[in-house]
């Protein structure tokens, strides 16, 4: 299962960018990822959307997260530096 | 349409005069001049004419994003933005990080262009293809920060991005900025006051496509590589732990703070202790902010919880903030630092020029030159942080002496004479925030900035890095390593040589602090070269970039020679730097010479093959660089040396 920690979060939204081109090799659009960044630049904070959670019917026709299957581990934990987001048995290289 | 790789692949045109709207493919400006803002300094040079003047409809405000923003590249965040500048009459730039610049490009656009001036005031709002006009009568005068609240509540989204002036842009001041994300400012050449002559208040985008690169298997491969690369770098460190106020305690260790207005660059070591970077961190930090896919997450969230500033939120400084408020005014109070920061964003203003003529009429009023009468009462007394926050309100809304300090240092040095002019810091006009004379190479790069003086050209980091090895060097930028800090010794091949990574950088819009200017083990050309190539699928070499690298610089140089007729004369240090040794401190008598300098400036111009005499391009080496047409144009005015 997926943990997110939005105190860590410095919002870059690298995640985004990630899981977007593991769904769709060559391709990078945020809005199609399994995951949201939320940005509240008067408060400097963040929060994270994990559509993966969500029935279909309101995860805005982003992708299902598979965990990154294909990969050694899923791309947003790889590229979340601040490791906001964990999963369990997956540690970030 | 064809596919593009790496680009968004149009160009969005504005005309504000006739509310005409249409696009046009980036392809054929993208081989010549790389993207960014290479791409945004050929149609400022090419639709410009020299007759234009920086408030005229005629000019051009551009808006750059670059062939890796957007994509999983480190840092691929950065704006640049592109006009006539009204500090110099010479070519205009600025630059902002945030996430303004890949929502443009995820929108289908790699630039917009701005043209003409709308009769009432508008932003433009871009909802992907749908692009439209949309009033701003009910936004007119609203500071920044009300701004962006105000235009994400009209449009109900608050995922939208904002870049928008504050009353400083409207009001033409000649130290505004256009602002993104509430704290990201585009800063010098006043790009803002341009925005405001064009009843410009706001360019608002939702950008919901993809963008697609050519070869994704090598674009990862290069994007991991250019990853590990910056988080290995002991600089991340720094950044990460306290952003590029870092430097603070070094810069004054170098001589490099302008204490009360550069009269001094060095500060008691216990006053900049009550303003370590480790005070804002245990004291104030909420939290870090990154700009778009940026692992450095470099800036950082202040709240002030006691004091006369209680209940302050923003996002905080960067190290020019150390110059701005605690050398120039000798501020000791922390929370001071962050409201002035902080007041900056809100009106608009450019914190370091808005800092640097409110710092030369502190000076002006300890001379005498300026008295309570020309100042509305106030006394400008070093260290009186109420009064620099009063000033920079004025300033914004050009009241009292405000409007004077509004026309920027040089110009208000010479409105008032009786010997201001002295201590009046600017390079072609362009307010100076950087201090000088210590480091020679450094203050090289400041002076020969096309946009005036600025350290985000050509001014080195070198000389603050002990370690560099004659082998590094000769095989980087061709000289042995530089001799200490303060030498004239092979200073002037770096600059040339961080000239052009600062345009390559620029140009496909990745943030120079993820380059070797601020610590060598960074991204190099060759690592830019390989996410362009893969990215684009033209496949290009470091050294073939450094070349485009030089051709933007090239065409700065031409657009300053055309416009603003700068030649030789104005590339020397503002007098002070010249006349007045450093008072104390580790650099404690280290000015900058004539004689040496006009050494540095006669390498300075072979290496970039143009004459020594005027200082001017030749045809030689603007052929070189295929800008023959700027030849011809240079030679019909007599600027283009035999």
């Amino acid at each position: 299962m997926f943990k997110v920690s939005n105190e860590k979060c410095t919002g870059c939204r690298a995640c985004e960018v990630a899981c977007s081109y593991h769904h769709d090799e060559g391709i990078f659009n945020p809005r199609a990822a399994s995951l949201q960044v939320c940005r509240s630049e008067k408060e400097g904070k963040f929060f994270i959307i994990l559509y993966s959670d969500m029935p279909e019917e309101k995860r805005e026709g982003r992708f299902p997260c598979d965990l990154c299957e294909d990969e050694p581990q899923p791309l947003c934990i790889k590229h979340c530096r601040p490791n906001a987001i964990t999963v369990d048995g997956i540690e970030q290289r | 349409m064809q596919q593009t790789f790496g680009f968004a692949g149009k160009i969005l045109r504005v005309n504000l005069t006739t509310g005409d709207i249409w696009t046009e493919p980036t392809e054929k400006y993208a081989e010549k001049f790389l993207g960014g803002r290479g791409i945004g300094d050929w149609i400022l040079y090419d639709e410009v004419k020299p007759w234009v003047t920086p408030f005229d409809p005629q000019n051009r405000l551009i808006f750059d994003t670059g062939p890796l923003v957007g994509t999983l590249a480190p840092c691929s965040t950065r704006l640049s933005i592109e006009a006539k500048s009204p500090m110099t009459g010479g070519v205009g730039a600025a630059n902002a990080g945030g996430h303004f610049s890949p929502e443009l490009k995820f929108a289908g656009y790699d630039h917009i262009v701005i043209q003409g001036r709308s009769r009432k005031p508008v932003t433009l709002w871009i909802n992907d293809e749908q692009v439209e006009l949309l009033d701003a009568s009910h936004i007119w005068g609203k500071t920044t920060w009300d701004t962006d609240d105000q235009i994400k509540g009209d449009i109900g989204d608050d995922t939208i991005q904002v870049v928008c002036i504050g009353p400083a842009g409207e009001n033409w001041v000649r130290s505004a900025a256009i602002i993104a994300n509430r704290a990201r400012a585009a800063a010098r050449c006043s790009l803002a006051a341009v925005m405001g002559a064009k009843n410009l208040k706001a360019v608002t985008v939702k950008g919901t496509g993809s963008l697609r690169v050519a070869e994704p298997k090598p674009f990862m491969a290069a994007v991991d590589h250019a990853w590990e690369k910056i988080l290995k770098s002991p600089v991340a460190e720094g950044l990460i732990g306290f952003g590029t106020y870092f430097m603070t305690p070094i810069a004054n260790s170098l001589g490099f703070l302008p204490v009360r207005n550069f009269q001094n660059a060095y500060m008691d070591p216990r006053k900049v202790e009550k303003l370590a970077p480790e005070v804002f961190r245990d004291e104030y930090e909420t939290g870090r902010i990154a700009g778009f896919c940026c692992p450095l997450a470099c800036s950082h969230f202040y709240e002030v919880r006691h004091g006369p500033f209680a209940g302050l939120k923003c996002e905080g400084f960067e190290g020019n903030d150390a110059w701005n408020w605690m050398a120039r005014f000798d501020i000791d109070y922390p929370p001071a630092m962050i409201k002035l920061h902080g007041l900056c964003n809100e009106l608009g203003l450019d914190e370091d020029n808005a800092s640097l003529v409110i710092g030369w009429a502190f000076e002006a009023y300890q001379r005498g030159i300026l008295s309570t009468k020309d100042t509305d009462g106030l006394k400008l007394e070093w260290g009186d942080y109420r009064v620099v926050a009063e000033l920079l309100q004025k300033l914004a809304y050009r009241e009292g002496l405000g409007d004077l300090l509004a026309e920027g240092v040089k110009r208000a040095s010479e409105i008032v004479g009786k010997g201001s002019e002295r201590f009046a810091i600017h390079v072609k006009g362009q307010d100076s925030v950087e201090p000088m004379r210590a480091l020679k190479a450094y203050s090289l790069g400041c002076c020969v900035s096309p946009r005036g003086g600025t350290h985000t050209r050509g001014a080195p980091m070198v000389e603050m890095m002990p370690d560099i090895t004659d082998e590094f060097a000769q095989k980087t930028w061709g000289a042995p390593a530089p001799t200490g800090p303060f030498s004239y010794e092979n200073k002037v091949e770096p600059v040339v040589y961080v000239e052009r990574l600062h345009a390559i950088f620029d140009s496909v819009n990745i943030c120079n602090l993820a380059s070797m200017w601020g610590s060598l083990d960074l991204l190099n050309p060759d690592d830019i070269a390989n996410l362009y190539s893969a990215a684009t699928g033209k496949h290009m070499t470091g050294n073939e970039m450094m070349m485009i690298g030089e051709r933007i610089h090239n065409i700065e140089k031409a657009f300053n020679t055309l416009h603003a007729g700068f030649s030789r004369k104005d590339d020397y240090p503002p007098r002070r730097f010249m006349e007045e040794p450093i008072a104390s401190g580790p650099a404690k008598g280290e000015r900058l010479t004539k004689d040496k300098w006009d050494k540095m400036l006669d390498r300075y111009y072979e290496l970039h093959g143009w004459d020594k005499e005027t200082g001017w391009q030749t045809r030689k080496c603007l052929e070189e660089l295929e800008l023959g047409d700027i030849a011809d144009d240079l030679e019909r005015v007599g600027r283009l040396p035999r």
